[in-house]
């Protein structure tokens, strides 16, 4: 049994911009690749700060939300009008106000699309005249490599700084969540002030990124690119938004001859191996199965890595192809190989929202859910429960719980949809003896199974002998609770933990 | 680990050896202490730690200083630590400084003991053996005598007896025994040597506290355990503890007391799992309420009482021998029954052991290493792959042992033209190869010697095949020997999985 999940102050999104915050303002740096200039007098009329306060939930005391925030982010106005800021800004949010950098001006706002994997959010006033003379940005796609674009940031005056680097490379990268997304990585020595959380990329006036996360020490800056930002706004135009398409599979590089002599594929060049399909993907679907050899996505041609030749960046992974060239509902032709014939199949990806996973990857603006039974604390096991036992949780979190977080896509649960743990115990004095407990997969309860924290409510309805019987995986492997004490043990916990509710089944 | 200079194993001094005595020690104890020195020796020894990332080689040299004692028939007791994996090993008298070569008799790993023996019988002219004592009662004064860093003449400490319990001892890390604790500083360099009341030996300076929390904690091996390995090794073989291989739970919990009807009071517990490979699983099922253990009530916090003490149930336990058993009182379906259950040593916990005295085993095949999970090896490889944690830590938990007895790791790959793609395959478990169920390292040796055109290993969670050529292989061989100074291809000795095992699940499955 392991150490309680602690509660930490900032949300895991924050570490990455961490380094920033040490910037020491006014600290005068040489900057050889692109010393800070003042842009153009009417560029601030393309941006506005986005004020935020923000309000996590704790996971390890669901009942509870940790303390308020405020951050600032540079938003761009985009058409619609819309402001364009990242979504780790408005995550959690309670409160989001827009401000002119030059007059001041205020106005509340609303979330109108939010992607958190894709790290992108528009914001709508509230007062619907309140960018009607902001000056809104074009969208710049075709950024490449070798490219100067400008990273602005406002001054306390209101006027725009730009710092200038180089884009050195094109690639996928991880965002906030674990996906991959095209990335823009600019070599800067970007003075970083004022402890924006999003500033605006440049090039020719035009939007080219948002930055996501800068390195001080290599001094990089890592910027979300312009393509993935236009497939964004594209969708939430539509005014239903559904995210990124996913078809969910893996790849291996199958370049490796004594591979390609095994599986008798010396005849074809190129392809790579799909290394795991997802159950109930939209790969699965489209007939897409382990040991195919992806030989053409959409007329594009794979290689053996799994790259194809992008126009304008040249080899890059296939995950932007289906990523951003795609909405969700689309059609994707794929040619395979399989069993010595090229199979043409259509795979139509659709979007995995975080609460359909076993082990959800985040959840967001949504509070914990959580039901405590007779002081047993009842959570469906997620990635952000995991993040609080701190930076490194997969060593120190418990192994069998970092076990089913990461080999969720293929071990076999049967027809769980979530993995019910006991978090912890909350001692009162009909629980004596279970105060240790902590961490453990709760498998039923009065011999129901338990798929997802409401059935162990429903289970609750039919005592055994006269006692709640509720096994677990490991520790104890079975307790009892008396049913007529629950009451008792309820009113113990609302009376001395002074908690607001004993349950969150929403 | 280093004789002498691990972070946990230490010894006791005492800074009032000459002043006048105090607490059991009588006026006329000056003598009899002069004569307990003459039986304790320093302890020089030379060990080579196996390198479990290069598992070929002959390993690390190290090199120790520790103590020790004599004791009847002319052996000297010390800690298996100060012993394991030694190569050369010189004992030294005070006084004389005359060094005398040292061997090993037995060696106990699972309680950090071992007993040697020096060929050069004239070493014990003059010395006199010490005498076992018992269990000294706690705050009573007790003197340690050996020889810690800082000098190097016999040293003396003296502290109370703080605390006796079960404590894991770190020579292993897997085994728990009754333990002392004393208040006196622990030094590195003195494992061995004996703790001293009345002149009598009442415990074995073993280990002390690793971390900055707790002061003044030292641990020494008390009589019982020096007496219960004394006794095993009579036969000329000593034969490791045996356990009833269980997991009990206390039943504290009112509630849960009612539900297995028991009547109101402070005792049983109940069975929480039974460890399959044990005699115990056809006796013992989850959720037995455990009454007495050999006529000893058992405490529903799963201690019993005796003498003076209250100690853990498996303390009874810890008495027996091969071949014991024990009588447990258990309620079953509310109805009281009396079992007799065999006392074993269980294999599958060995896996979360350090080991000591044996090689690592491993596979060398077209440059990939082959090794099996094991402490040894996840502490050389410093390995955070969550799929092989998991395989360790819950490999008794999950009884992942039923099905993998040995857990087969891809370890490394010594770069070669054959098989620069797979490095993305290191620290992966290997499932199959050539479709045949990997269970053990001798497996994975067969498979590779069985005739075949392709090799074709299949490692857990990567579904893209690993796939060698015969021919391929055969061409490298010697390059990669050659190249990367392979001195054998492979060691299968030292399985911890017992033979009937493997033959009785062979045949189930």
């Amino acid at each position: 049994m392991g150490e309680k999940p602690q509660t930490r102050k900032l949300p895991r999104l924050f570490l990455l911009l961490i380094p920033l915050l040490f910037a020491v303002e006014g600290c005068v740096v040489p900057a050889p690749s692109g010393a800070p200039g003042i842009a153009s007098p009417s560029s601030n009329l393309s941006i506005v700060r986005v004020n935020v306060t923000r309000q996590g939930y704790s996971f390890s005391r669901p009942w509870q939300q940790k303390s308020p925030s405020t951050g600032t982010a540079i938003g761009v106005i985009v058409k619609g009008p819309r402001v364009l800021v990242t979504s780790q800004i408005v995550a959690n949010h309670r409160y989001i106000e827009l401000e002119k950098a030059d007059t001041r001006e205020k106005s509340t706002a609303r979330v109108e699309a939010v992607d958190y994997e894709a790290n992108l959010a528009l914001l709508q006033p509230t007062d619907h005249r309140f960018l009607e003379d902001m000056h809104p940005l074009e969208l710049e796609t075709g950024a490449v490599l070798g490219d100067y674009l400008s990273v602005w940031q406002v001054q306390r005056n209101g006027d725009v700084a730009a710092s200038q680097g180089p884009i050195t490379s094109i690639e996928l990268a991880q965002y906030p969540y674990g996906n991959a997304f095209l990335t823009y990585r600019l070599n800067s020595s970007l003075q970083y002030r004022f402890n924006n959380l999003t500033l605006p990329v440049i090039k020719d006036g035009k939007l080219a990124g948002l930055l996501m996360r800068y390195n001080s020490k290599e001094q990089t800056v890592d910027v979300i690119a312009a393509p993935v930002i236009g497939h964004f706004i594209k969708d939430a135009s539509t005014g239903e938004y559904r995210g990124f398409p996913l078809a969910g599979f893996s790849i291996v590089p199958a370049e490796d001859p004594q591979l390609r002599r095994y599986l008798g594929i010396t005849s074809i060049t190129g392809g790579v191996y799909v290394q795991r399909v997802t159950r109930d993907s939209a790969a699965e679907r489209g007939g897409l199965r382990e040991g195919d050899i992806i030989m053409e996505i959409a007329g594009f041609s794979i290689d053996s890595r799994g790259n194809y030749d992008h126009p304008l960046y040249g080899k890059i992974s296939i995950a932007h192809l289906t990523r951003c060239n795609f909405h969700v509902g689309d059609r994707v032709p794929f040619k395979v190989f399989r069993a010595g014939k090229i199979l043409t199949l259509n795979i139509v990806p659709d979007h995995r929202p975080p609460g359909s996973y076993l082990v959800p990857p985040y959840l967001i603006d949504t509070a914990p859910r959580y039901y405590i039974l007779g002081g047993l604390i009842l959570q469906e096991l997620s990635l952000p429960y995991l993040r609080e036992f701190g930076s490194r949780w997969s060593l120190r979190a418990p192994m069998n719980l970092v076990y089913y977080a990461k080999n969720q896509n293929s071990i076999d649960v049967g027809d769980r949809e979530k993995i019910v743990i006991l978090s912890h115990v909350m001692p009162t004095s009909y629980t004596i003896g279970y105060e240790g407990l902590s961490n453990l997969v709760v498998t039923r309860i009065n011999h129901k199974t338990i798929r997802r924290l409401e059935d162990a409510v429903s289970a609750l309805e039919t005592p055994v002998n006269g006692f709640h019987k509720i096994e677990f995986e490991h520790g104890p492997k079975v307790i009892y609770l008396d049913p007529l004490e629950i009451p008792k043990i309820e009113n113990q916990i609302r009376k001395r933990y002074n908690l607001p509710a004993l349950k969150n089944l929403n | 680990m280093k004789p002498g200079t691990h972070a946990l194993l230490t010894i006791i001094v005492f800074m009032s050896f000459l002043s006048p005595a105090r607490g059991h020690e009588g006026p006329a104890a000056a003598e009899d202490i002069a004569r307990v020195r003459k039986g304790v020796v320093r302890l020089s020894v030379t060990a080579q730690v196996p390198d479990y990332s290069v598992p070929w080689n002959p390993g690390r040299i190290t090199r120790g200083v520790g103590t020790g004692f004599l004791i009847s028939g002319k052996r000297i007791l010390t800690n298996a630590h100060m012993s394991s994996n030694a190569r050369f090993i010189a004992v030294q008298k005070e006084n004389d400084s005359r060094m005398y070569e040292a061997k090993v008799k037995f060696i106990a790993h699972d309680c950090d003991l071992a007993v040697l023996e020096v060929p050069d019988k004239s070493f014990f002219n003059g010395m006199s053996p010490l005498k076992l004592g018992g269990l000294p009662s706690l705050d009573s004064i007790v003197t340690v005598l050996g020889y810690p860093i800082g000098g190097r003449r016999l040293s003396v400490t003296r502290g109370i007896v703080s605390r006796i319990d079960f404590r894991t001892y770190s020579h292993s890390a897997a085994d728990s025994h009754l333990t002392i604790q004393i208040d006196a500083a622990i030094n590195p360099g003195n494992s061995g040597g004996p703790v001293l009341q009345d002149n009598s030996v009442v415990g074995v300076a073993f280990q002390g506290f690793s971390g900055d929390v707790a002061q003044n904690v030292g641990y020494m091996i008390p009589v019982p355990v020096i007496k219960r390995f004394l006794t095993d090794i009579k036969d000329g073989h000593y034969d490791r503890y045996v356990d009833l291989s269980i997991r009990q739970f206390p039943l504290l919990n009112n509630a849960y007391r009612r539900a297995m009807g028991l009547v109101p009071g402070d005792y049983g517990v109940i069975v929480s799992s039974v460890l399959k490979t044990s005699p115990a699983s056809s006796i013992l099922k989850p959720g037995d309420v455990l009454l007495t253990i050999d006529d000893f009530s058992i405490f529903s916090n799963g201690y019993v009482q005796m003498g003076d003490e209250r100690v853990r149930m498996e303390e009874v336990v810890e008495r027996k021998y091969k071949g014991d058993s024990v009588r447990l009182k258990i309620i079953r379906n509310r109805r009281e029954i009396d079992v007799t259950v065999p006392l074993v040593s269980p294999w599958p916990y060995m896996i979360q052991a350090r080991r000591h005295d044996v090689k690592p085993r491993f596979v060398v095949f077209g440059g990939l290493i082959f090794q099996p999970l094991s402490y040894d090896f996840l502490k050389a490889s410093n390995i955070k792959d969550t799929n092989i944690l998991y395989h360790c830590y819950s490999f008794i938990d999950n009884e992942l042992y039923l099905k993998t007895p040995e857990i087969v790791v891809l370890s490394k790959i010594l770069p070669d033209p054959i098989n620069v793609y797979l490095r993305g395959f290191v620290n992966s478990i290997v499932q199959k190869i050539n479709g045949k169920e990997i269970r053990t390292l001798e497996d994975v040796s067969e498979a590779f010697k069985e005739p075949a055109d392709y090799y074709v290993i299949r490692l857990m969670g990567k579904h893209r095949p690993v796939v060698l050529e015969r021919k391929a292989v055969e061409e490298a061989r010697k390059r990669i020997i050659r190249g990367y100074g392979v001195l054998k291809e492979e060691y299968l000795g030292d399985s911890v999985v017992p033979a009937d095992w493997l033959n009785l699940s062979q045949r189930k499955n």
